[in-house]
Order: C-alpha cells, then sequence, then structure tokens
C-alpha cells in the first residue's frame, strides 16, 4: 500500500494543454501514472497528449471515472478549480499553483465545510511539489528517477528539501512509500498532522519524515500528534535556523510572527515530543538511516 | 529561485546577491523539480555575460534536466567549481572561502 495515490488511481489534469500542464502530464504519463484526461474549458472533445480533453471536471468525471486531478491552473482561476473538483466527486486534489490569494483559499476551505467527512475531497498543496507513491503512481512534479520504492513516508513544505531527502536515501538504499509536499503557503488543504495520520495507518510505511520550517504552528501540532496518537518514529528536518524574525523566507507561509514559529523553537518543542530531528540538510539521509536501523 | 525561474530573474538574485559586499563566495544549489536545470543554467550563462562577479561561484545542479544543465555549463566558458551534493557544494564553498581569505 502507499497513502493518498497508487497504480491503479485514474488521474486527470486541470490545465491539462497549457505549457507547465502539457510538460508536467507527459512526465507523469512517462512514470507509469493512470492519467485518462485533462480539463481546459474551452477545449472540451478534442485530444492533447493521446488523452481526451473535456470542458469540466464534471464531465471528466462522468467519461473516465477520475478519482484524482492536479492543478496547473494560474493563481487567479485555481480556487474555482479547486471547488469544481470538489464538487465533481473528485477524491484527492494537488494544486501545484503558487500565488492563490490566502483570501480565495479561505473561501475554498469554508466551501469544504459542505461536505460529509466521507465525501470530502482531500486537497494537497497549494504550492507544492505533490504527490508520489514510487514505482506506482507520481501526482505532481518531482523529478520520478530520484525515488526509491520503500517504507518511509515523507511530509514536507518544500520540494526541493524533498527531493534533496528522497536522493540521499536513495544513495543509502533507503525507499519511500509515498512523498507528499502540502506546500509553502500560509493556508493550505492538507496540515502535517492529516499527513502523519495517514501514515500511522499505512501498513506499508515504518518511519515518517517530516520537513517544516519556519512559520506557522504546525510543525509543533503535528509533533504533539506524534506523541499521543503515533507508534511509528518520526524524523524531522525543520529549515531556517539563521532566518531573521518578521521577514517572509521565500515561501508565503515562511515567516515567524509568533512564539514557537522560529525554526529553534521548533525544534525544541518537537524533541520534546519525541521527534528525531536531523540538524542539517546534508545529513537527512544519514539520521533516517540510524532512526531505521534502531526501530527494524 | 523557486520554480519557474527564468534567465531574468537569474541575472537579478546574482546582482542582489553580488551587491552585499559581505559576500565572498557565491553558492548556487537547485534541485530542480518544476524548474528545469537547463534553464537555470542558460540563465547562470546569461547572468554571468551582463554582470561580472568576481568571486568563486560554486554550482550544484540536479533534479529534472541535470545532463542538459551541466552540458551548458560546461560548454560555456564561464569560471565555476562543479559539484555533485548538497554536503560536496558546501564543503566546496567553505574551501574556496578560505582561499579567498588567505588572500
Amino acid at each position: 500500500m502507499s497513502i493518498l495515490i497508487d497504480e491503479n488511481t485514474k488521474i486527470i489534469v486541470q490545465g491539462f494543454t497549457g505549457k507547465i500542464g502539457s510538460f508536467h502530464a507527459q512526465e507523469m504519463i512517462d512514470y507509469g501514472s493512470n492519467v485518462v484526461g485533462g480539463v481546459t474549458p474551452g477545449k472540451g472533445g478534442s485530444t492533447h497528449l493521446g488523452f481526451p480533453v473535456f470542458n469540466t471536471v464534471k464531465d471528466a468525471v462522468k467519461e473516465t471515472d477520475a478519482e484524482a486531478s492536479i492543478l496547473f491552473v494560474p493563481p487567479s482561476y485555481a480556487a474555482d478549480s479547486a471547488m469544481e473538483a470538489a464538487d465533481a466527486g473528485i477524491k484527492v486534489c494537488v494544486a501545484i499553483t503558487d500565488g492563490i490569494p490566502s483570501h480565495d483559499m479561505i473561501k475554498v476551505k469554508r466551501y469544504m465545510r459542505r461536505y460529509a467527512k466521507s465525501e470530502k475531497m482531500t486537497m494537497i498543496g497549494p504550492n507544492c511539489a505533490g504527490i508520489i507513491s514510487p514505482g506506482k503512481s507520481m501526482l505532481g512534479i518531482m523529478p520520478g528517477h530520484i525515488y526509491k520504492k520503500g517504507n518511509v513516508g515523507i511530509v514536507g513544505r518544500s520540494g526541493t528539501l524533498g527531493y534533496e531527502a528522497a536522493s540521499q536515501m536513495k544513495e543509502l538504499d533507503i525507499g519511500v512509500s509515498t512523498s507528499v509536499g502540502i506546500g509553502g503557503d500560509p493556508i493550505n488543504g492538507s496540515s502535517f498532522r492529516d499527513v502523519l495520520a495517514r501514515f500511522e495507518e499505512d501498513p506499508d510505511t515504518d518511519i515518517i519524515l517530516m520537513i517544516g520550517e519556519i512559520g506557522g504552528p504546525q510543525e509543533v501540532d503535528a509533533g504533539k500528534f506524534a506523541k499521543e496518537n503515533m507508534k511509528k518514529p518520526v524524523v524531522a528536518y525543520i529549515a531556517g535556523l539563521t532566518a531573521p524574525k518578521g521577514r517572509v523566507m521565500g515561501h508565503a507561509g515562511a515567516i515567524v510572527s509568533a512564539y514557537g514559529e522560529s525554526a529553534v523553537e521548533k525544534v525544541e518543542l518537537l524533541k520534546e515530543s519525541g521527534v528525531t530531528i536531523s540538524k542539517n540538510p546534508s545529513v537527512i539521509g544519514d539520521t533516517i538511516k540510524s532512526v531505521l536501523k534502531g526501530y527494524i | 529561485m523557486g520554480g519557474g525561474a527564468t534567465p531574468e530573474k537569474i541575472v537579478k538574485a546574482f546582482k542582489l546577491v553580488s551587491s552585499d559586499e559581505k559576500v565572498k563566495v557565491i553558492l548556487v544549489n537547485i534541485f530542480a523539480g518544476i524548474n528545469r536545470c537547463d534553464w537555470v543554467a542558460e540563465g547562470i550563462v546569461q547572468a554571468l555575460q551582463t554582470i561580472k562577479i568576481d568571486m568563486p561561484l560554486i554550482i550544484r545542479l540536479a533534479g529534472t534536466n541535470v545532463e542538459k544543465g551541466n552540458k551548458i555549463l560546461k560548454e560555456s566558458n564561464i569560471n565555476y567549481i562543479e559539484a555533485h551534493s548538497l554536503k560536496e557544494a558546501a564543503a566546496k564553498a567553505v574551501e574556496a572561502l578560505k582561499k579567498v581569505e588567505v588572500k
């Protein structure tokens, strides 16, 4: 198993015919993801990359039974596309788009409250790298070849640091069950805690790597959740040890504005929750290796 | 650099970083996902044609289109130190800094 997606997950691409959408749709198809079509309003009825294009997500779901989607829609329309996906019955939606206004994300979160838990779409991102279950399916923009199939779950904000970790692990012959990028925005669809809960339930995941950064309470919340509810060990790396207070560092959500939001404070609080810390980004693989040794 | 780094963005980044007189060494570390190493490499080459950087430059590329990116860098005549892992890039940057400080 794996979490969120596997080889059977039927995928549609929203913003299918655009330049970025086309490139990454092709990468996903080449990886072996079960892409069944795409959506670009106004281009319904045509074919792109050998797959049907639909005007709406509803049409696409009706014709293809798609259950997952990936958004390459420009920021000003992306929130609408996410709500359209939820309404059409998509179960997992990855929003790659960077620059969706926070106000729009609040609207999306509120919109999602109308669905019963069992009917609710899981949104991953925005401003994220997406999801990969190595050897099975890629619903994202990561370079697929750097992931080896295995038993470590990865969840992180930063795409690049996720790739860094996966490639260091591959060098050490350690594989990944699923890697989930939750994105660098202050308001996101799924939190660290949401994803940790899924990994705890997944029989193929033995330990979890959490890659956090400065800003917001999510890493510390996840640490508390791990301490109280999880049996599997959690390893974390927190980026931004030298970041000054009050300045946005790359990601919109990466700003220290309250106690517990700096990297030093997050590291301390996570240690108190029993999380093993990787002290710098070039030893993430080694840290995972040492924890795996003690665990299995 | 963020996703979708265009050559213009890279020129701007080099200008910003090199305008700080405390900066003695530049380390470029790219693990490309939505970015592509060939775009980044082209950007670096263009940037170095536009502005003069007279300090050691360490470049580590990985991820999408890494072979194309490294080829572009090698075939250009820019002066740089190549690294393949984050650890190696950091070590080479520190080493280059020590040499600069001795001078």
